[in-house]
């Protein structure tokens, strides 16, 4: 008998998909209703067709799409970016164990630190333009992926590190054609967090920092819309900073996670499995 | 059955929701004000402190909130958590012209508001470079809508700054400006005013009087409709307990710096040579809405203008 905790098969990965969308239909429907039973006021909960109005007003008038784009850039340069540091902190941490012990510590004190916390010192540090906004998004993602890539790194076969000796592969080397191949479904998984972490701290970093460089990005937006009172406008940023979130993360991460984990294995195996 | 099932979880939490959207009045024998934290609020805190709301409504009970901005005021009493708030005029407007039901009440204070700038070489706004940022604390704010009018007039070209502000809190904008990040200009108000002032190099180019042209009020009381219509009583013991504040800050500055230097954390001597000086001033008539209302229509940051009757209380 299936249960909802059945494995995801793809007819019930299809159903799954379904479901949600229906469950979406039912939001909207039920938003709707409370807000005309209720007679509550618009500036509280506007109407649907308002919202709808304001996001096509916004994606061919307004300025959402460049802000929107603007954002994917920010967001997307500080994840490479964090991911290559994550990738240099690794290699370091390999060399000894003096360095991996203080970058454990290291990754240890900032990993549960929110990137906001530390405003006042990035703004003494980097003022309050683009640097400051990056800083915050590499805070955010690198731990994380640090983590994750390190724990896969320590998890590969001792076979795959016996091959390396055997070719007598530098350090760098050993780390670009065995361990990061072999520890790629930690990577991957990594980034996953990163992502989410990374744009969550941006939209927040926005709406406290103001706009990043001349236009501004989501954060901004639904920072404007907040103080000028504009409440469609802010329920329609809000709806595109939940639909990019989850379709980055849904559609693009997990589908590439999947593919990887099918390629190379889970995160824990050795490795010695894959192809 | 398992469709029956959601329809039931459904048909339950509705009412739940809606309960939850509409229940925004409780028992009003307590008044929730809103307090921000600014020598401008001063006549707000010493009243609290002194506890002269109390004394002038006695049966009432007091609640205060902190609030960060004027934004979190108008969304609190929206939400029906607060009787009212303090805030400049502008805010209060858009929150009026986008069908807020609250009306001001009160003038709590006057004051020097001002930009100052860092940057070599810029004496007016006329010199200000394209790259160079401006601090203040959003847009809409009274600091803005003053930055756009003097543009308006000096530039003849309202927004011209507008893709340029940076939205810091007054202190952040202190921390920026002595940090010497790109953030070259502030407009902010006392105490950052004459803090910023005493930075080598840093100047004043432009004076929020110069820039309105002529007086006008900084921070008023705002109450929703709803208070205003059900307690007249509380309402009028509020606007009593405010004046007294003012009043008394305006007579006896040295004893008002000696009472909140610890509040405020300040050196009580500082505090009192604001508090003698012309950079703050206390309580009297709300100035300068309509003139406020004129340009921001005019300018389409509010789309319907409203006659001052309806804007400020008699």
């Amino acid at each position: 008998m299936k249960n909802s905790f059945s494995p995801d098969t793809e007819g019930n990965s299809y159903r799954h998909r379904h479901h949600r969308w229906l469950w979406l239909a039912g939001l909207l429907v039920l938003w709707e209703l409370i807000r005309r039973i209720s007679g509550v006021n618009p500036l509280l909960m506007p109407p649907l067709g308002d919202i709808l109005m304001e996001l096509v007003h916004g994606i061919f008038k307004g300025m959402l799409v460049r802000r929107w784009l603007l954002s994917m850039a920010l967001v997307c340069g500080g994840l490479a970016a964090g991911t290559v540091l994550a990738m240099i902190l690794v290699v370091i941490s390999s060399t000894g164990r003096g360095a991996s012990s203080f970058l454990s510590l290291i990754s240890s004190l900032m990993h549960p630190l929110p990137g906001l916390a530390l405003l006042p010192l990035v703004i003494l540090w980097f003022g309050t333009g683009t640097p400051a906004v990056l800083f915050i998004i590499i805070h955010a993602v690198l731990w994380p992926i640090f983590v994750n890539l390190e724990s896969g790194v320590r998890s590969l076969a001792p076979a795959w590190t016996g091959y390396a000796r055997i070719l007598k592969l530098g350090r760098w080397e050993t780390f670009i054609r065995i361990s990061l191949p072999g520890s790629f479904p930690h990577l991957i998984s990594g980034i996953r967090t990163g992502w989410a972490r990374s744009w969550r701290a941006f939209i927040a970093a926005e709406m406290v920092f103001g706009a990043v460089g001349i236009l501004g990005g989501l954060g901004w937006q639904l920072f404007e819309s907040r103080v000028m009172m504009d409440t469609p406008a802010l329920y329609s940023a809000l709806l595109v900073v939940m639909l990019t979130g989850m379709a980055m993360e849904e559609i693009i991460l997990a589908r590439w996670e999947n593919r990887v984990r099918r390629k190379w294995g889970e995160p824990g195996d050795t490795g010695m499995a894959a192809e | 059955m398992k469709l029956i099932k959601k329809l039931v979880i459904c048909i339950i939490i509705s009412p739940l929701m809606i309960f939850f959207f509409t229940s925004c009045t409780e028992d009003k024998r307590t008044v929730t004000l809103a307090e921000q934290y600014g020598l401008a609020y001063a006549p707000v805190s010493a009243a609290r402190l002194k506890g002269w709301f109390k004394e002038e409504v006695p049966e009432t009970e007091f609640k205060w909130q902190t609030a960060g901005n004027a934004a979190t005021v108008r969304e609190s009493i929206l939400a029906g958590k607060l009787d009212g708030g303090f805030m400049g005029i502008p805010p209060y407007l858009i929150g009026k012209d986008r069908g807020m039901k609250w009306t001001a009440a009160a003038a709590v204070a006057r004051a020097e508001l001002g930009l100052v700038t860092v940057q070599p070489g810029v004496d007016t706004l006329g010199d200000i470079p394209e790259n160079m940022r401006i601090a203040l604390p959003q847009p809409g704010s009274i600091q803005h809508i003053l930055l756009a009018m003097a543009a308006d007039r000096e530039l003849g070209d309202a927004g011209i700054f507008d893709n340029r502000l940076i939205t810091l809190s007054h202190p952040d904008g202190l921390t920026a400006l002595m940090a010497g990040t790109e953030v070259k200009a502030h407009f902010t108000s006392p105490p950052y005013l004459q803090k910023e002032l005493m930075i080598p190099g840093a100047r004043l180019i432009l004076d929020g009087n110069e820039a309105f042209g002529g007086e006008f009020t900084f921070i008023i009381a705002v109450f929703s409709d709803d208070f205003i219509k059900s307690h007249p009583e509380e309402l009028a013991g509020v606007r009593r307990a405010i004046q007294r504040g003012a009043d008394w800050l305006n007579e006896n500055p040295d004893e008002a710096a000696a009472f909140l230097a610890d509040y405020y954390r300040m050196e009580e001597s500082e505090l009192s040579r604001i508090f003698h000086s012309a950079a703050l001033s206390y309580g009297g008539d709300i100035l300068g809405m309509e003139d406020f209302q004129d340009f921001m229509l005019k300018r389409g940051y509010l789309k319907n203008g409203l006659q001052d009757e309806e804007l400020i209380l008699p």
